[in-house]
């Protein structure tokens, strides 16, 4: 790293080191050699003055237009709820968790799922239903997985990959289903 | 519904950063009115890409490196359709800096103005002087305050270049601060532009 006054350290070692970018040991060597050297005193002198000037170096203010614009962008993307929807009656705020479609919709299709599930195992009902549905498993695996992530700290096993596998296995019981 | 809370960071982002976004963006620009442009399609691609965003690294970081991509490829498509501007630089202007103009005994009354007075539109227009590359690297080291290894992975350039350029940069800037120095720092023609 030795430079241009014979022993002195290159400029480069001397804007990392007022950048706190040196290793330990260059840090050490070059805090050294400053000490016994007033012309690297000055380079670095320099490098902090610059820095300073830079800092200081006036630009314009955010234009108040430009301001408006990424505030709106914001609120489209996610816009705040209606006025309306607000329940004047001022249910609280875990209520109207519940009632949302976050808790709702898993909640309605691990029914869906626990239904189907006791049907099969009690055959007599199945026969009441006038017209049998037949739900795709991926669906109804799906409903799963989205209830399951739903959940704090959901294990990976609660996701069924092969839920033909698993259910033919036998593996499933009712307890399992959430 | 807000995922997660991500409308709450991507407005805070906006609310806090917009300025700092701008102002990066105007030092790399020089040009108000570009900076506008530049700082608006950076968060319009920050916004389609939100779902993207590892959080596991600084937001900032993550927007200058899509601020500065853009930036890039406007420049590019500038270039691809030159035009001609009054402020041109002129031929020589970027000539290499000369030990002369390191000479302590040469450099020091100089500095002496930069540390005692207000020398800020100098720099200004010092630093307007220096290439995009400089300009980027300095901004983000000197004003964002980011180590070299941010500035690494926001300009996609290995760490021993950061350093390089942070060095040549800095000297170029004072280089020009001098050269401008020497004729706009003189008693009672402290803004007038060389």
């Amino acid at each position: 790293m030795s430079g241009r006054n014979g022993g002195c350290p290159l400029p480069e070692a001397w804007s990392a080191y007022v950048d706190r970018e040196t290793a330990p040991g260059e840090s050490l060597a070059l805090r050294a050699h400053l000490e016994s050297c007033p012309v690297c005193r000055l380079e670095v002198r320099a490098i902090q003055a610059g820095r300073k000037a830079l800092r200081a170096a006036p630009v314009p203010a955010m234009p108040d237009d430009l301001r408006r614009t990424l505030e709106g962008m914001a609120a489209r993307r996610y816009p705040a709820p209606p006025a309306a929807s607000a329940a004047p009656w001022g249910l609280p705020a875990w209520v109207r968790f519940l009632l949302s479609p976050a808790v709702l919709a898993p909640a309605a299709a691990s029914a869906l799922l626990a239904a189907l599930w006791l049907g099969r195992r009690e055959p007599p009902r199945l026969e009441l239903a006038a017209e049998p549905v037949e739900l795709p498993m991926e669906l109804v695996v799906s409903a799963h997985n989205r209830y399951a992530l739903t959940l704090p700290l959901a294990p990976a096993d609660e996701l069924f990959s092969e839920p033909s596998a698993q259910l033919a296995g036998g593996s499933m019981e009712a307890g399992d289903v959430h | 519904m807000r995922p997660n809370g991500q409308g709450d960071l991507f407005e805070d982002f906006v609310r806090d950063y917009g300025e700092r976004a701008f102002h990066f963006a105007y030092r790399l620009c020089g040009s108000a009115d570009e900076a506008k442009d530049l700082v608006q399609d950076a968060y319009c691609r920050v916004l389609s890409n939100w779902e993207d965003y590892d959080r596991s690294r600084p937001l900032n970081s993550w927007f200058f490196t899509i601020l500065k991509r853009l930036f890039l490829d406007a420049r590019r498509h500038r270039d691809a359709c030159p035009t001609v501007s009054l402020d041109e630089k002129t031929e020589g202007a970027d000539e290499p800096l000369t030990y002369a103009d390191l000479l302590p005994g040469e450099e020091e009354p100089l500095l002496e103005r930069l540390e005692r007075e207000e020398s800020g539109d100098l720099a200004r227009r010092a630093f307007d002087r220096l290439s995009v590359e400089q300009r980027a690297v300095l901004t983000l080291c000197d004003v964002e305050g980011l180590g070299y290894e941010a500035i690494s992975e926001v300009l996609g350039i290995p760490l021993g270049t950061v350093r390089s350029r942070v060095s040549r940069a800095r000297r170029d800037l004072r280089r020009y601060i001098y050269r401008m120095g020497r004729v706009s720092l003189t008693p009672g023609r402290a803004h007038e532009r060389p």
